[in-house]
């Protein structure tokens, strides 16, 4: 079997050995992902490509400190990028806003209608203004579709307060989709 | 989980939490919540709602362009090529310049401790024979006779 049927974890053993063909298989397969995520949570881009970089480089230097016994690869790598994208959001905060700042973009996709559009604007909109915990929960929840054992294990919590901080996002976005749509429908 | 049958509010807090896929539910009460919206249709309704939002938290998912995955990919792997280069010539300079800076190191501090020494100053004619009596060792290498 060849490096690039191994499984992660196979492969992180490679790495903990020093083996960076290894590492470079293992970010083919999990960069986009990864990008998607810390994007989902910083939503900057430049920011989600800095964050995807530090958190191949940490799994690089701290390959032998994966513990396969512990959870799958993923999982780990969950853990680390929601780790880097909220400390990097705390940082910013104490900066002052950078008038370039790279936002993602919430235009139109090609295939969206306008209703479909706008209320994902609406959408971007209110995970923009969640608490960055609750967006990270719900990136890791329904944007990577973590159990919600694994999501709660990124963010260092139990099931059940993992439970908590999902609703509190669900609600929030919920009621701004809600509000957009009542928009809509006034004449 | 307690054996009672779960209540609608129950379930509506769970969908609120989880959305509406109960296989994704916490493993212990998804047996019931499965039982629960096969027979009540406001159970059912509540899972068509939670289900909506799903749909819509799902439409914001960012869109990663392969050429921008490749392009990360290969911004880690320069990057760790120039951490190891820079990790081997810090390593070689380490190999060479260990044994010469020590060596050097202890030649400033062996001069530096000789410098440091006190000379004791000759004695007089005088004290001479008193320190003869004292202490023997006053015919010491160190003082200029």
């Amino acid at each position: 079997m060849g490096v690039q049927e191994e499984s992660d974890e196979d492969l992180m053993e490679r790495i903990a050995g020093g083996d960076s063909r290894a590492l470079r298989v293992l970010m083919q397969r999990h960069m986009p992902r990864t990008v998607r995520m810390a994007e989902g949570i910083t939503r900057n881009r430049a920011d989600a490509d800095d964050v995807a970089q530090d958190a191949f480089l940490r799994v690089w230097r701290q390959a032998a400190s994966f513990d396969v016994t512990r959870g799958r690869f993923s999982g780990w790598l969950g853990q680390i990028v929601a780790n880097l994208s909220i400390d990097r959001l705390r940082m910013r905060r104490t900066e002052p806003l950078d008038p370039d700042l790279d936002i993602a973009d919430p235009a139109p996709r090609a295939d969206d209608d306008l209703a479909a559009a706008e209320e994902r604007a609406a959408v971007d909109a209110a995970l923009a203004e969640l608490p960055e915990r609750q967006r990270a929960a719900l990136v890791l929840f329904h944007f990577e579709e973590f159990s919600g054992r694994e999501a709660a294990a990124a963010l260092n919590l139990g099931e059940k307060a993992f439970g908590s901080l999902l609703t509190r996002a669900r609600i929030a976005i919920r009621e701004r989709v809600a509000a957009n749509a009542a928009t809509r429908r006034r004449p | 989980m307690t054996d009672a049958p779960m209540t609608v509010e129950e379930f509506g807090a769970l969908a609120a939490a989880w959305g509406a896929d109960i296989t994704r539910w916490p493993a212990g009460v998804q047996e019931c919540a499965e039982a629960l919206a096969a027979v009540s249709p406001s159970a059912a309704a509540l899972l068509v709602d939670a289900g909506r939002l799903d749909r819509a938290i799902a439409s914001a998912r960012p869109v990663v362009a392969p050429a921008r995955s490749d392009a990360l990919v290969g911004r880690v792997a320069t990057a760790l090529a120039a951490e190891t280069a820079e990790r081997t010539v810090r390593s070689r300079w380490r190999t060479w310049l260990m044994p010469v800076t020590s060596l050097a190191s202890a030649a400033v501090i062996g001069l530096g401790l000789g410098l440091a020494q006190p000379v004791t100053p000759p004695m007089t004619g005088a004290e001479y024979p008193t320190a003869l009596l004292i202490d023997g060792a006053a015919v010491s290498p160190w003082v200029s006779q």
